[in-house]
């Protein structure tokens, strides 16, 4: 899938639901024969051997060369922490535009991830009633998931087009908008529109998840909980939003990455203007590692979003792993 | 019930990744194959393998040639064309070559060819040009220039692609003109005379982005300017030609209003397919696809006066011939490659009509190229052709990389003319700095 991809990591939400059942069988696991023993690792092995060779290897290899300059054909040279001194030197070709393209990112994130948790939530809960046409409807929202980077965003470059989209054209014949929206070319439209073909991509996933959280709420307590007299509020502000917790909490560490590696829609579209405004970390990577064959600063660059990210994902566990009734 | 539910789900979406996925990477065919490497399997016959990025009609057309030189050449030579997206070629070629695994002949662009070569991606031609017979004056100077470094010959030129003027004739008509302008009073004018905006009909779309900056670069040598100090080892566009160049181009939205503000990628050539555009200026390679656009009847004419007065200038680029680095060479597969390339050459006039000019003048001087119209229109702009490149320095193009900020800064008014070119220079000659330190020994 690349770094272009934007959706939650499949095979994680397979190791949580793993690590879920785990908890209370640690004191038998001793005395057991190790054939027995191994059982379980032969389960992991298929996901472990893709992780190490696929994840881990490239982390501790991007790591190493992130303390050498290397340009992709000769011999990498051991600079230690240069490429990183560089990162903060306003002087030097990385420093210039790196913490631009951070604050960029973090932009993305803050303006991407509330409506990519809340609608694919709302939109759940009224998927998982008795509305009729739900099955068609699950389908109509997923289905913009299979899609890949480079469709999405040349269907959105037709439609937000600022003289001959679609969407300027109605906002004009039937809201009246007296101006064409620049919705690619200027702030906060590139904003608005990042984040509208992300949500409209990418939320198939979440409502997924959201859908086979809300399903693993038992009925039972629904219906003692309608006994005893609540109303819809309450049965969704006391029986619904605990259940979902640990979905929920999943769901928002998971788009919080991927937002934080936003690549392909502003690379097609905005191109990272209006005047690298939304250029996002990853961009600027891709160009120092293939346009300028900085590989050793690429791979810095790369680190320290790593990171950013795993500080504002150990934040978001902090913050929303309190209280939650497994 | 829950649990089928879920895995289910689980499975649809697993399903989602997959097509996803495979979504993702179409286009690229088999791009880890790498060599086949299989000259020695079919006793005599060598195969050579050929990587491009003619991944559009274009491709359609070089693997016809690629066909009937195989079929011309059996039994002894076979090729085998690979074609990746420019976007992700000079990446794969650079990672093959890195791998010890790259093809034999691939193509570059003009501007790339100097900084491979420094980089040792490619290797020096000048024997196998020599035993070919073939010299500079087969070619056109520039494209052939654009290969030299150190004082050898790296590439050979298959190509020149400049920018062109597509007016639409109808639209040109009812404005009132019989022929396209050729001095920028008269594109003002013309321009002005076909705009309605109450129509969504404009005379011209400067797009915010590409291809600005081949407009740009035409604009500012137009106006007496060049893009880099005459030694070619600066970038230096922010001159007073290269603000008042600008500010023609600036002038044509924001003043004379003859171009809507904040066109993107592309929302010229949408505006120009649907008939509610005059002029749109573009590569040549864009000829094709509008020649299938139905009921567009539009004409080209050459950009090389049509923005200032000082000297005639167009920008293009050029596909060029290389032989890639690697450790199997041996004397056989490197005269086949060659061979390959020269009959390329000989027969690029069938190359043209895919919307292309060919680079050597025996093929561009035949009266089967003469009779392509627009072709032969547009190859005119040869003679005062701008390239993204200059002699001795393989960084050049790094150089004007960063004009692309200064235009979306300038067309949405987030920074003025003067200010942005000081800013674009500043970080283009940074770059190329920093390549010159690290590439350059």
């Amino acid at each position: 899938m690349g770094p272009s991809s934007h959706r939650p990591h499949w095979g994680d939400w397979q190791m949580h639901l793993l690590q879920q059942g785990e908890a209370g069988q640690v004191s038998a696991r001793r005395k057991k024969p190790w054939q027995q023993r191994i059982v379980p690792y032969l389960f992991i092995a298929p996901h472990l051997i893709f992780f190490l060779t696929f994840v881990a290897a490239p982390v501790v290899y991007g790591f190493w060369l992130s303390l050498n300059d290397w340009d992709f054909l000769g011999e990498p040279r051991f600079v230690g922490l240069q490429n990183y001194l560089n990162l903060f030197d306003k002087e030097t070709v990385q420093g210039l535009y790196f913490w631009n393209a951070m604050g960029n990112t973090l932009e993305f994130v803050l303006y991407s991830v509330p409506p990519l948790v809340l609608i694919p939530l709302a939109l759940a809960l009224a998927l998982d009633s008795r509305l009729p046409g739900r099955v068609a409807f699950r389908t109509v929202f997923y289905a913009p998931t299979v899609l890949s980077v480079a469709t999405v965003a040349i269907i959105w470059r037709w439609l937000l087009d600022t003289n001959a989209g679609l969407v300027n054209y109605y906002l004009r014949t039937y809201l009246g908008v007296g101006q064409n929206i620049p919705w690619l070319t200027d702030l906060p439209w590139a904003w608005i529109a990042l984040v509208l073909m992300t949500v409209w991509w990418t939320m198939g996933g979440n409502l997924i998840l959201f859908l086979a959280g809300l399903q693993d709420i038992p009925e039972t307590l629904y219906e003692a909980a309608r006994i005893d007299g609540a109303n819809g509020w309450q049965l969704f502000r006391h029986i619904t939003l605990p259940g979902l917790k640990p979905t929920l909490l999943f769901v928002t560490v998971m788009t919080t990455i991927a937002s934080f590696n936003l690549f392909g829609q502003p690379y097609m579209t905005t191109g990272g203007g209006p005047n690298r405004a939304t250029q996002t970390v990853i961009m600027l990577i891709r160009d120092e590692a293939f346009k300028a064959y900085r590989m050793g600063s690429a791979s810095a660059m790369a680190w320290v979003l790593g990171i950013v990210m795993m500080v504002v994902s150990i934040f978001q566990f902090r913050a929303l792993r309190q209280h939650i009734e497994y | 019930m829950s649990k089928r539910t879920l895995s289910l789900l689980m499975a649809l979406a697993l399903t989602g990744s997959l097509v996803a996925g495979c979504g993702g990477t179409q286009g690229q065919t088999g791009g880890d194959t790498g060599s086949s490497q299989g000259g020695s399997a079919s006793g005599s016959v060598i195969q050579l393998e050929f990587w491009n990025g003619f991944t559009g009609p274009d491709g359609e057309g070089m693997q016809k040639l690629v066909d009937q030189f195989n079929a011309e050449h059996k039994g002894q030579i076979q090729v085998k064309m690979q074609r990746i997206p420019w976007a992700e070629y000079y990446d794969k070629i650079v990672t093959a070559v890195a791998s010890g695994k790259a093809p034999d002949v691939g193509i570059m662009h003009l501007d790339h060819v100097k900084r491979y070569a420094k980089r040792g991606v490619i290797l020096p031609l000048d024997e196998d040009i020599q035993a070919l017979g073939l010299s500079a004056e087969d070619y056109f100077p520039a494209g052939w220039e654009a290969g030299q470094l150190d004082g050898h010959q790296y590439s050979i030129p298959l190509d020149f692609h400049p920018l062109a003027l597509y007016y639409n004739i109808d639209l040109l008509k009812q404005a009132g003109y019989d022929r396209p302008p050729e001095t920028p009073e008269e594109f003002v004018e013309m321009a002005k005379a076909a705009t309605d905006p109450s129509k969504d009909q404009w005379g011209f779309m400067l797009q915010v982005g590409w291809p600005t900056q081949m407009i740009f670069a035409s604009a500012i040598h137009q106006f007496g300017g060049s893009l880099y100090t005459p030694d070619g080892q600066q970038a230096a566009y922010n001159s007073p030609e290269g603000v008042a160049a600008f500010q023609f181009l600036y002038d044509l939205v924001y003043k004379h209003k003859v171009s809507p503000p904040n066109v993107p990628v592309d929302g010229g050539v949408t505006a120009f397919r649907q008939g509610k555009l005059l002029f749109h200026i573009d590569g040549i390679w864009m000829m094709q696809g509008f020649k299938e656009q139905q009921g567009l009847n539009f004409g080209v004419a050459p950009v090389s006066s049509l923005f200032g007065t000082k000297q005639k200038a167009a920008w293009g680029g050029s596909h060029q011939f290389v032989l890639f680095k690697k450790k199997d060479w041996t004397a056989e597969r490197r005269q086949a490659a060659l061979t390959f390339i020269d009959w390329i050459g000989q027969h690029s006039v069938e190359w043209a009509k895919w919307g292309q000019i060919p680079a050597r003048n025996v093929a561009r001087e035949s009266e089967e190229f003469k009779a392509l119209k627009e072709q032969s229109i547009l190859a005119t702009q040869l003679e005062h052709a701008i390239f993204f490149a200059a002699p001795n320095n393989p960084w050049a193009a790094q150089g004007t990389d960063p004009l692309g900020d200064a235009i979306s800064a300038v067309l949405t008014n987030k920074m003025g003319i003067k200010e942005a070119l000081d800013q674009a220079v500043a970080l283009g000659n940074k770059n190329m700095e920093a390549s010159r330190q690290q590439e350059g020994n």
